[in-house]
């Protein structure tokens, strides 16, 4: 009885999936990209920072399955590990561009009049410094490094969610559901928690995903601009900008890290595609 | 309209002060002492008091804002630490590179992505939109300065029709000039032209099922009249506000593709500066592109309500 149970739900979510392929790659990178930074952890097939000068610039394939840099170091190694410095700017980026807009956004929407006012002044302010810009401000006084660009890239991607939810909120008063929860006498915290909270929850999700991206490209643009990760720790645009000088040698060390970042974001942005589909009535 | 006009002049004014403030008090707030991190941590305290005092930094706070706020006002914006001079003609020069290459890879990406979306849309699901997407969902997910790096393997290095790097000033030779932004700007505009494509194609996807498509059509105005008179310009709409944000990205990818091809311009100053630790430089590029930002934003939306009848903002 379970199982059928069971295959009934795998059939519902396989018809769901059906024509959301970008929903699926999407998915499925994204478990590549986590399931690499984790293993990561436990099993890397070379030391990454192990320099080794007999084996500089190898092809990929045999010992080393995507080749070798300048030093020798397998790309493959230091792709892996790599991948958790791209996690961790992702999540913690996100995560504090999600909960200052929640938080901004969510005030403004409730005070209005000049709360609103200043705070979306604010926002507008914050908002024409681009991630990076932010992050060699942050860097030209914390000094490089990944934090500073956590934190640059982090604040970047306020305003985007402070003015998604602060205009999903305004709509969502409005609302007869909402106003009929009022007229039944749910405080301000209820409505809050039981209805524009999970009516934003879908926008956020989709918006989170593709801010995820972003961070993405923009740590591994100051990783390589040598305002991020610090060697020897590697990082995926730190290894690019050291093969860049020789790349006449051999393209793969260049060609592996930037791959890495390309196929990460692509899946991104992909499942961003798919969750708004899937997600968005009006697409439906 | 022309209350619209003095509201948002009197907003972006708000805007711009809020941002440029936002410059000061991140120096402000972030901890370090910037005396210190300039002389390093081995510096004498006399020593570290003396720049102190050259930097101004001795003084209280709001005095420095406000005075800081004054020379603003007046577009100084100060004097560089390292090369001695104001910070205002540093960028000056610099712009001499950024802007060519920023307006390059501007007119590149609008060239190649309003066709394109254009065209992807016109024939919806067919081959041709599916590479049109795909090229759209590639090229955004594609970092400029990996691209960059690639375009100067192929073109410099093995075929040899264009440098690879460095540039020539226009005062001494124009067309090795143009040249020399060539690569760059391809390196800069494709991601901006993917993300182009993507919008202009969902716009004007959105203008062709209207119902004014089709009492057109039904009147028998010829596809190509049908195609510039309405979902062009329509679609134009879209790509005007989506110009300032893309410009934006511009401005901030500049930063790295001048790094990827070695081209003395914003990007290199503004990067030097950081390893100098020289503020006043840093401060000054970053306060100029956020208001350059902000006019541009500025601009758009006055554009927005000319493009569109239907807007009338009162």
């Amino acid at each position: 009885m379970n199982q059928g149970t069971g295959q009934n739900k795998l059939t519902v979510t396989a018809r769901r999936l059906r024509g959301r392929w970008n929903l699926v790659v999407g998915v499925v990178i994204l478990l590549a990209l986590v399931a690499t930074a984790v293993a990561s952890y436990f099993y890397v097939p070379h030391d990454p920072n192990r320099i080794s000068v007999m084996n500089r610039f190898q092809p990929p394939g045999g010992e080393f399955r995507l080749g070798t840099d300048q030093f020798g170091r397998d790309l493959l190694s230091r792709i892996m590990v790599g991948s958790r410095v791209t996690i961790l700017v992702g999540v913690v980026a996100v995560g504090i561009g999600l909960t200052a807009g929640l938080l901004l956004g969510g005030l403004a929407a409730q005070y209005g009049r000049w709360i609103d006012e200043t705070l979306m002044r604010l926002m507008d302010a914050v908002a024409a410094y681009p991630p990076l810009l932010l992050a060699i401000l942050f860097g030209s006084i914390m000094g490089p490094g990944v934090v500073s660009g956590m934190l640059a890239i982090g604040i970047a991607t306020v305003p985007l969610f402070a003015r998604l939810v602060r205009a999903n909120f305004l709509t969502l008063r409005e609302a007869e559901f909402v106003q009929a929860a009022r007229a039944a006498g749910a405080s301000n915290a209820r409505i809050l928690w039981r209805h524009l909270l999970p009516n934003t929850a879908a926008i956020l999700l989709v918006q989170a995903t593709i801010a995820f991206a972003n961070a993405i490209l923009a740590e591994a643009a100051l990783s390589y601009l040598g305002l991020g990760t610090q060697p020897p720790h590697p990082s995926w645009g730190r290894m690019l900008r050291e093969a860049q000088d020789f790349l006449v040698f051999s393209p793969y060390p260049a060609l592996m890290p930037g791959m890495a970042i390309a196929v990460t974001v692509l899946g991104l942005n992909l499942l961003g595609d798919g969750l708004r589909d899937l997600l968005d009535p009006k697409t439906r | 309209m022309q209350v619209y006009l003095i509201r948002r002049a009197i907003t972006f004014a708000v805007t711009v002060w809020l941002a440029a403030s936002l410059a000061f008090v991140t120096l402000l707030i972030i901890p370090g002492n910037p005396a210190q991190i300039i002389l390093g941590i081995d510096a004498s305290p006399s020593a570290v008091a003396a720049v102190e005092r050259a930097l101004g930094l001795d003084e209280p706070p709001m005095v420095r804002y406000l005075r800081w706020l004054g020379d603003l006002a007046r577009l100084d914006l100060g004097t560089s630490l390292v090369y001695g001079v104001p910070v205002g003609s540093l960028i000056a020069e610099r712009l001499r590179v950024t802007l060519p290459l920023t307006i390059m890879a501007l007119v590149l990406a609008t060239v190649l992505g309003v066709p394109l979306g254009l065209f992807a849309a016109r024939r919806r699901g067919s081959w041709a939109d599916l590479a049109a997407t795909a090229f759209a969902q590639i090229g955004i997910a594609t970092p400029s300065f990996w691209l960059g790096i690639f375009l100067i393997l192929v073109f410099a290095v093995n075929l040899r029709w264009l440098p690879a790097g460095g540039f020539t000033p226009w005062s001494q030779n124009p067309g090795k000039a143009f040249l020399s932004l060539v690569l760059p700007a391809f390196a800069l505009g494709l991601a901006r032209a993917a993300s182009l494509t993507r919008i202009v194609r969902s716009a004007a996807l959105e203008v062709l099922s209207a119902d004014y498509i089709r009492t057109a059509r039904a009147k028998g105005v010829p596809e190509g009249v049908v195609i510039r008179r309405h979902v062009l310009r329509n679609a134009l709409i879209a790509v005007a506000t989506v110009i300032s944000l893309e410009t934006a990205q511009l401005l901030a990818g500049a930063i790295i593709v001048e790094n990827v091809f070695t081209l003395p311009g914003l990007g290199t100053l503004v990067l030097n500066a950081v390893s100098n630790r020289d503020f006043p430089l840093v401060q000054g590029i970053v306060v100029c592109i956020a208001c350059v930002i902000l006019v541009l934003s500025l601009v758009t939306d006055i554009l927005y309500a000319y493009l569109d009848p239907r807007i009338r903002y009162s």
